[in-house]
């Protein structure tokens, strides 16, 4: 087998881990993408303080609730049953009402690092700032 | 100018010319100019006119159809009127009556046309606020003559046409000044003619046409009875006394007339008196005339005959409106049974002593005047079967003045009679001092004689011829019995004068006793409601007092109350007229009437009456009023989910002084929808809400307020927007751990409502005595909602940010000043990725590490519990990680 052979062959199998591998993260990062922006929007939803909204006509949020909203319904959107995710609340406001939210998937069955024999796992990353904004600049 | 004032002698000249007459009908021009306005009046027009028949108001001659001045009424109104002449109220049998012709002024010139078809000259007017179109109906003065008095409205033209009596009225333009000359008002003439002229005698100028005039003549006084009252004397000295009836018939209750007995024979001498006549009676000879007739008596009527022989008695009657009728009688009297004195010693009298009687006369002149009147009487209007309180004012008239005057008058009987004794006496001391004188000189005659007699004789033996003084003493004699008869003449005239004195003493001593006996009547006050009675109460009344009476009786329905004054009419004394002894007056129970409810935004108004005042120039009704708006109401539209506010004013006001009545007692809200969890319970207008008195600016007496509501506070849980009452607290649908938000006095709707018009109502109760309720409508339009709406009527979007340009398209006002909070988070956007497992502490304000087992536990919760975030539910317990 001479090494032009080889190269070609080594060639064809990075190539085919590595493409196997890019899948597998593109798909978890777009299932991360996916559930962080779904939960912080429902989150924010459910998190309305409609009583203030009767009272003044204003938009505030329960950070209690949307807390809980957020990490229910990030739970409730997520199909990618691998890897450990962190899900962040990086800021919080009731009025005016906004959530800043981040989230991060962890994965160590990625064959590119396996085939690298890396121990440090892949991770993907994904932010999301969601406010109620008054459609007016007066009130 | 000149060619026309020379023209009627050249036609004149041309006539003779041609030996043949040339009829020249010259046009007839209206004395008062006709209306060429329109049939709407209008004050500029040149045919305008003034006249003090109606002062400081714009009169109308018009043509044609014109309309009433506020109510725009059409009426017709043509510029003359033609009198319909009755002899009497047709009501009461009375007929058309004149055949007679006069000239008047008719649309073919001034023509001779008979007195039922006498035509009028017709004034419309005023055109002002005060009052409706009425009319005045009038005639040039110069086709008003004593025939036309007599003939039309068989009046006393002397009387009628007096300048003193009737008063001529002026027609003028009022924008040219043109004089149209003086006019007598039918009204007046047809009045002091003892009738009634009626302009329109259905009360409705609806309708009113050119016959539409009723002139009511009556009838001069008729005396059915004159005569010497049976069994009364008829000898010299000796009160002679007459008895007379009949009937007057002058319209308007006036009933006073004057009797004159014109006394003519051997002693001339009149008397005379007025008395007033008792109206409400009618002469069985004319029941047409009964609403005018008065029945008069003489009551004692006398004189005393001061010789014998046929004496001639003519009465005379003259009614209020100096119609007069005579009748004659005659009377013989003679002399005494018993004469007076005896003998006929001498030549100038009767002689012997006078049988004068101690009084002659007595018999009061005067029928004592009473009448008692119920002046006022009210109509308090409160709920059926409840008790009412109806005040009754009695009044006795005041006749003093009446009674003053006739004491003055026997007063000056009195005086004129002492001072004719005086006389008397100073004559009969006259003729005492002459006969005096007469016996002086028969003494000295006798003595003379006596001295002759006891002359001896002369030297021839012949005594003095003393026959001589036989004849003066005899002459002495004979006056000395002349004048002793003509003293005792004076005597019995004395003592004649001195009874006719006694007569009017006891006249005025009578008086007086009338006086004391009447000075207190007491009598009762009868309250019927519809003819049934309801109360009798006593009083007692001197002249010219008022007194109130109040009666407190239970009120079943609508209806009339009447009060009557001395309705038995058993005082032993008639009164001078008793129609006047009772009033009535409509009176109303309480209606609960509810106005129709007001177009959205308008008022709703509603009165009724709560008093009834009725006195005889009418009867008043005072009203109390409600209105209701629906005021400040803080929007016209707005997002479902919303609230907004309103308040309801409610104003009450009461004419009745005497009122103590308020406004609404309570103001309900009725809405079509409710929201969670507000108790209020749905009726036929819709979730019915009891509105929050707000300010009431009722000072006493409350007779006018204005009162303000508005709906009540309401109380809205901070997260779910549940909606409360001020009972949130105990509501077992309230979660404790909600924070309550004053959610003030508005009314809250779904989030999910739909976009359109929501209707409400209002409605206000029971104010014032009638308990009167008022209706209000109003809206909100419903425009989308806070965030989502499809059609983009809503206030928030939500939407991602980047930090580094959160608001590329302007700042939101709740994120005005707020930006920083989304900036400050730049470098945490743009920066590397953290490691989560490391990173230093707070530097995330929260931070969840999920595995798949929590992810599974999770979505196991989910599945249990729905998604749906609660404030009390058990997910942070159960998953934990918080």
């Amino acid at each position: 087998m001479n090494i032009g052979k080889l190269l070609k062959i080594f060639g064809m199998m990075f190539f085919v881990i590595f493409s196997i591998s890019f899948s597998y993260l593109w798909a978890a990062d777009a299932n991360n993408d996916t559930n962080v922006q779904n939960a912080a929007r429902n989150a924010m939803v459910q998190a309305i303080n409609k009583g203030y909204v009767r009272v003044n006509e204003e938009i505030t949020i329960n950070p209690r609730i949307a807390e809980e909203a957020l990490l229910r319904q990030y739970a409730e959107t997520a199909n990618f049953e691998d890897g450990q995710r962190t899900l962040n609340i990086k800021a919080i406001s009731s009025k005016p009402a906004m959530i800043a939210v981040e989230s991060y998937n962890s994965f160590s069955d990625v064959p590119i690092l396996k085939w690298f024999k890396k121990n440090e796992p892949a991770r993907t990353r994904e932010m999301d700032i969601v406010i109620f904004e008054a459609k007016k600049t007066t009130k | 100018m000149r060619v026309l004032k020379k023209f009627p002698f050249i036609a004149a000249a041309f006539t003779i010319l041609l030996g043949t007459a040339v009829p020249a009908k010259a046009e007839y021009v209206e004395t008062i100019p006709i209306y060429t306005g329109g049939d709407v009046f209008d004050e500029h027009n040149p045919t305008v006119l003034i006249s003090n028949v109606y002062p400081g108001r714009d009169l109308v001659r018009p043509n044609k159809e014109i309309k009433s001045w506020p109510s725009n009424k059409t009426i017709w109104f043509g510029p003359r009127r033609y009198a319909t002449v009755y002899h009497g109220h047709p009501d009461d049998g009375g007929r058309m009556n004149g055949n007679t012709t006069f000239p008047a002024e008719t649309k073919d010139g001034v023509q001779n046309i008979t007195a039922y078809q006498f035509a009028w000259i017709h004034l419309a007017g005023p055109f002002d606020k005060s009052e409706p179109t009425s009319a005045r109906v009038i005639q040039n003065v110069k086709y008003v003559d004593d025939s036309l008095i007599k003939n039309l409205f068989n009046g006393n033209p002397d009387y009628v046409l007096d300048e003193q009596n009737v008063r001529q009225y002026y027609v003028v333009n009022k924008n040219t000044g043109q004089h149209y000359g003086y006019y007598y008002w039918i009204r007046d003439l047809a009045s002091l003619s003892g009738g009634e002229a009626d302009n329109d005698p259905g009360e409705s100028l609806k309708g009113i046409n050119e016959t539409y005039l009723r002139v009511i003549k009556t009838d001069y006084p008729d005396i059915t009875e004159f005569r010497l009252k049976p069994g009364s004397p008829t000898e010299v000295g000796k009160k002679l006394e007459l008895e007379f009836e009949g009937y007057e018939y002058v319209s308007e209750g006036r009933n006073s007339y004057k009797w004159l007995i014109e006394v003519t024979g051997p002693k001339n001498g009149t008397i005379s008196g007025s008395r007033t006549s008792t109206k409400g009676v009618t002469n069985p000879a004319k029941p047409y005339l009964k609403r005018y007739t008065g029945k008069f008596t003489s009551g004692s009527t006398y004189f005393t005959p001061q010789a014998p022989g046929t004496y001639t008695l003519k009465l005379t009657i003259t009614d209020a409106v100096q119609r007069s009728v005579s009748k004659t009688i005659t009377v013989t009297v003679n002399n005494p049974s018993n004469p007076p004195g005896g003998g006929s010693g001498g030549s100038g009298g009767s002689g012997g002593t006078c049988d004068a009687p101690s009084i002659i006369g007595g018999d009061l002149r005067y029928q004592y005047e009473l009448d008692l009147e119920v002046k006022k009487i009210e109509g308090e209007t409160v709920e059926r079967n409840s008790t009412t309180t109806t005040p009754v004012e009695v009044y006795r008239k005041d006749f003093s003045v009446n009674r003053e005057r006739v004491r003055n008058e026997i007063q000056a009987d009195k005086q004129r009679a002492e001072n004719e004794k005086a006389q008397l006496e100073a004559q009969k001391a006259q003729l005492e001092a002459q006969k005096a004188q007469l016996e002086n000189q028969l003494a000295a005659t006798q003595s003379a004689k006596a001295s002759c007699e006891a002359t001896p004789p002369d030297e021839d033996g012949n005594k003095p011829d003393c026959s001589g003084y036989d004849s003066q003493i005899s002459n002495l004699q004979n006056q000395i019995a002349a004048k002793q008869a003509e003293i005792e003449q004076k005597e019995c005239e004395i003592a004649t004068k001195a009874a006719e004195i006694a007569g009017f003493q006891k006249e005025l001593d009578d008086l007086q006793a009338l006086e004391d006996q009447w000075r207190v009547v007491n009598t009762n006050v009868l309250l019927t409601f519809n003819g049934i009675t309801k109360g009798d109460q006593p009083v007692s009344l001197q002249e010219g007092e008022t007194k109130v009476l109040n009666f407190n009786w239970v009120l079943p329905s609508d209806g009339t109350v009447k009060a009557e004054i001395n309705p038995n009419r058993d005082l032993g004394i008639d009164e001078i007229t008793y129609s006047n002894n009772a009033l009535s007056t409509p009176i109303y129970v309480a209606t609960h009437a509810t106005a129709s409810c007001s177009p959205i935004g308008g008022i709703s108004s509603i009165s009724g009456v709560v008093r009834t005042i009725t006195t005889e120039s009418g009867t008043q009704k005072l009203y109390e009023y409600l209105t209701g708006q629906i005021v400040n109401q803080s929007r016209s539209s707005m997002r479902a989910g919303y609230g907004f506010s309103f308040e309801v004013k409610t104003t009450y006001r009461n004419e009745d002084p005497k009122s103590n009545a308020y406004g609404p007692s309570r103001t309900e809200a009725y809405f079509p929808t409710l929201v969670n969890y507000l108790p209020y319970l749905k009726v036929a207008d819709g979730y019915q809400v009891n509105m929050d008195l707000l300010s009431n600016s009722a000072s006493s007496p409350p007779r006018n307020e204005t009162k303000t509501w508005g709906l009540p506070v309401v109380y809205v849980e901070e997260y779910s927007g549940n909606v409360f009452d001020k009972n949130y607290a105990s509501n077992p649908k309230h979660n404790p751990n909600e924070n309550i938000l004053n959610g003030g006095r508005k009314w809250y709707v779904d989030f999910e409502q739909p976009d359109g018009p929501y209707d409400f109502k209002a409605k206000a109760f029971d104010a014032g005595v009638n308990k009167l309720n008022v209706c209000m409508n109003g809206s909100v339009e419903i425009k989308g909602s806070f965030i989502g709406d499809k059609n983009g009527n809503d206030d928030f979007v939500r939407r991602s940010v980047n930090p580094n340009n959160p608001f590329p398209g302007g700042v939101g006002w709740n994120w005005i000043g707020k930006e920083s909070i989304i900036t400050a988070l730049k470098d945490w956007w743009d920066g590397p990725p953290t490691d989560p497992d490391n990173a230093p502490s707070g530097y995330y304000y929260k931070t969840f590490m999920v595995d798949v087992d929590l992810l599974r536990r999770i979505k196991e919760y989910n599945d249990k519990h729905g998604t749906d975030v609660k404030l009390d539910d058990q997910f942070r317990t159960e998953i934990g990680g918080f």
